[in-house]
């Protein structure tokens, strides 16, 4: 029994040596920096929406050893931080796993649908059509885009197939928008402020703007009148090109404010389209939810 | 312990036929002994991670440590929440939020400084940490000019603590609110109550003599046009002023006088009124901007040349 | 005004510093108070020197004194200076002649103009060339600097 215990106390003294030894020389904190803890932190960090902090962490695990989900995760705070170039450059280098490389490329046309530019995106799907074959989630995308710019519109009913049913109404509302926009005319405006000042800008709803002009140009025409019929020839003078001032001003001005109204009803339009766009996810599906 | 019967055996080779039958320990000892040494075993091997854990979170902090005191805050940030994140026994818990919140006041940030004073905050027990936290978040108050709530705290850590905290420490840093909200006349008060010669309270009432006062610039020009302009400096606005008003004035009054009443109205209502509100708001607006100019060389003064403790 | 303009400002801080989406360094103590945005419009737009001459004189001498009647951002003075050097004389002036009517609104009917930083109501030039193209429409939630 002596030689048990002696035998298992200078077993443990060898333990405690090879402690304090590795103590001495170990970097601390290095367990920290293993694979494993970045990853769990880096997991942390992006649930708590630091994503530079999470990037950070993903990173210095990829260098060590590859792995798509990070790099799905790397790809998509980028995204988070509304930085699309960086994202759609990060979805790409997702390259083994294959589901995720399917979501990436999901993620990657949401991220040229972000940017703006709706003929890249055409283009973006259309490759992607040609090489993967996942043609039906992307068409509605395609199409739909088509309401964001200047581009032509198809004939309505080949449009309206590839929406579904519970779609085509808003989207026919869309459409027929689109086709024939429900424009003022600049020129009949200017043409209703030659014959009454103000009415132009009445016809633009700027209400107040064309009663204003109407006083405007009235009044000084009444002056010049006046200062006429008074033998004032200088003060009339001096009033009626106060008047023709205000009264061109008021056709011209009237002319811009159709225009302007133009705008704001397409700005609105812009934005309602942009809406239901992001109420549906851009008809794509959405990653599994990445914090649980 | 044990009484065993061992039997010597030697050298086998010098045995005879007969094998002696090596004792078998029985078996109850055997059990008891492999207990032991799985119990010491286990122990070791607790003492020993929790021993390197602890290590590991120590070098963490000292790590964090390092970084916030070479001032690299947002890194400094990333290592604090890497202790908090890894440290199960929360021994850091109030230290790190504390630095974090540190950090953020250091990157003005100040919102962000104040939601991890407030979980430091919820994570100290002790009178004296507690007083310190809520005298930091004040001072962030301060910094970001939010002056009721700075106000407010100060009074309810003056009224909760009155027997723990000096009072010229809140008369201080009301003081230093006081600045920042511009009211330079309120921080001197306060500043006499610690000293009445105290560096801050000097600088208060210098401040505050050499302000314009605005309600005087804003009067005169309605008496005199222009004189509010001559008061706060802007000698040539103030002359041009008081000429557009007298000429105005006079073709107004002459319209009148002359029975040109319609025309009387049009020159005074229109011309006449608009100088003459121009001018009383110009010397409002010369007489703020002077003040302003004055509130910065002193804020200049005070953020890169005073030595006390500032928010 | 200026006090909600403030609170927008504030709160718009608020929202985007939750979280920090780009690296920052340690800022250094400044305690100065700051004017938020500009008076006067300053454009590049500097072309026509004569007309900037005139316009720097007028200016001086009258509308530095006769107070803060412009509820719009590119004052009317600066718009006609703006208008003319983009296009010509006479679209310039029809310009500036409904920019006139539009300053005299007596019903202050001004809901329809986005804000500018400055407090004032902004009406850029380029909105009223008669040119479709350059029409930038502004929402008036957002506060244009």
């Amino acid at each position: 029994m002596n030689t048990i215990r002696l035998k298992s106390i200078s077993y443990l003294f060898m333990l405690f040596s090879l402690m304090i030894i590795n103590n001495l020389f170990a970097q601390k904190r290095d367990a920290l920096l293993s694979n494993n803890n970045r990853i769990s932190f880096g997991n942390y960090l992006f649930c708590d929406r630091d994503y530079i902090r999470a990037i950070d962490e993903f990173n210095a695990v990829l260098e060590k050893e590859w792995n798509d989900s990070l790099q799905f995760k790397i790809a998509t705070s980028y995204y988070r931080m509304d930085m699309f170039d960086k994202s759609i450059s990060e979805f790409q280098k997702i390259s083994t796993e294959v589901n995720l490389i399917k979501l990436a490329s999901f993620e990657s046309i949401r991220s040229f649908y972000m940017i703006g530019d709706y003929n890249i995106l055409r283009d973006k799907i259309s490759n992607y059509f040609i090489v993967k074959g996942e043609s039906q989630k992307l068409s509605k995308l395609y199409n739909y885009s088509l309401l964001m710019d200047d581009s032509e519109l198809p004939e309505k009913s080949k449009y309206l197939i590839h929406f579904n049913s519970q779609e085509r109404d808003k989207i026919s509302d869309f459409y027929s928008w689109k086709s024939d926009p429900p424009y003022k005319s600049p020129t009949k405006g200017a043409l209703m402020s030659a014959v009454i000042p103000g009415l132009g800008k009445a016809y633009a709803g700027e209400v107040g703007d064309g009663i204003t002009a109407f006083l405007l140009t009235g009044l000084f025409t009444y002056l010049a009148v006046d200062k006429f019929q008074n033998d004032h020839t200088t003060s009339g003078w001096f009033f009626a090109s106060v008047a023709a001032f205000f009264y061109a001003g008021n056709i011209y001005g009237s002319a811009t404010a159709v225009q302007n109204y133009n705008a704001g009803i397409k700005f609105n339009f812009d934005n309602e389209v942009k809406l239901y766009l992001n109420e549906k996810n851009q008809f794509i599906p959405t990653p599994k939810h990445l914090c649980d | 312990m044990f009484t065993q019967k061992k039997n010597v055996v030697l050298n086998p080779r010098f045995q005879s036929g007969v094998k002696e039958k090596k004792m078998k320990y029985p078996k109850w000892t055997l059990v008891r002994l492999g207990i032991w040494r799985s119990g010491l075993f286990s122990i070791t091997f607790l003492v020993f991670t929790s021993f390197m854990v602890a290590q590991t979170i120590d070098g963490q902090k000292k790590f964090a440590d390092s970084l916030f005191s070479i001032e690299n805050y947002f890194d400094a940030i990333t290592e604090y929440k890497r202790l908090l994140y890894f440290d199960e026994s929360n021994r850091f818990k109030y230290e790190s939020n504390l630095r974090i919140a540190k950090s953020y006041k250091a990157g003005a940030k100040y919102g962000d400084a104040l939601k991890y004073y407030l979980i430091s905050r919820n994570n100290c027990n002790q009178d004296s940490a507690i007083i310190n936290i809520e005298l930091e978040i004040i001072r962030v108050n301060i910094l970001r000019r939010t002056t009721p709530e700075a106000i407010e705290s100060l009074n309810k850590l003056q009224s909760k603590y009155a027997g723990k905290i000096d009072s010229s420490i809140i008369n201080y840093w009301r003081g230093w609110a006081y600045i920042m909200a511009d009211d330079w006349d309120l921080a001197s008060i306060e500043f006499a109550k610690i000293k009445s010669d105290h560096p801050l309270k000097m600088i208060s009432d210098e401040v505050e003599s050499e302000k314009y006062s605005v309600s005087f610039a804003k009067i005169s020009s309605l008496i005199i046009p222009g004189s509010g302009q001559v008061y706060t400096g802007n000698y040539l606005s103030g002359i041009m002023s008081l000429g557009w008003n007298v000429l105005w004035g006079y073709l107004t009054i002459n319209a009148f006088m002359t029975e040109r009443a319609v025309e009387g109205i049009l020159i005074g209502g229109l011309l006449w009124t608009r100088f003459y509100k121009g001018n009383f708001q110009n010397a409002e607006k010369f007489a703020i901007e002077k003040n302003r100019k004055i509130s910065n060389k002193a804020y200049e003064y005070l953020a890169k040349k005073y030595q006390g403790e500032k928010p | 005004m200026r006090i909600s303009l403030f609170i927008i400002f504030i709160f718009s801080i608020n929202v985007t510093a939750q979280t920090d989406w780009n690296r920052w360094e340690k800022v250094e103590a400044d305690y100065s108070i700051k004017l938020v945005g500009t008076d006067e419009s300053d454009t590049g737009e500097s072309s026509s020197s004569t007309l900037t001459i005139l316009k720097d004189g007028y200016s001086f001498f009258i509308s530095d004194l006769d107070g803060d009647n412009c509820p719009f951002y590119p004052t009317c003075s600066s718009f006609f200076v703006e208008s003319v050097s983009e296009t010509n004389i006479v679209k310039g002036t029809l310009m500036f002649a409904d920019r006139f009517t539009r300053d005299s609104n007596l019903f202050k009917t001004h809901e329809h103009y986005p804000i500018h930083v400055s407090g004032k109501l902004y009406d850029p030039t380029y909105n009223y060339l008669l040119m479709d193209s350059s029409i930038i429409y502004h929402s008036r939630e957002k506060i244009i600097n």
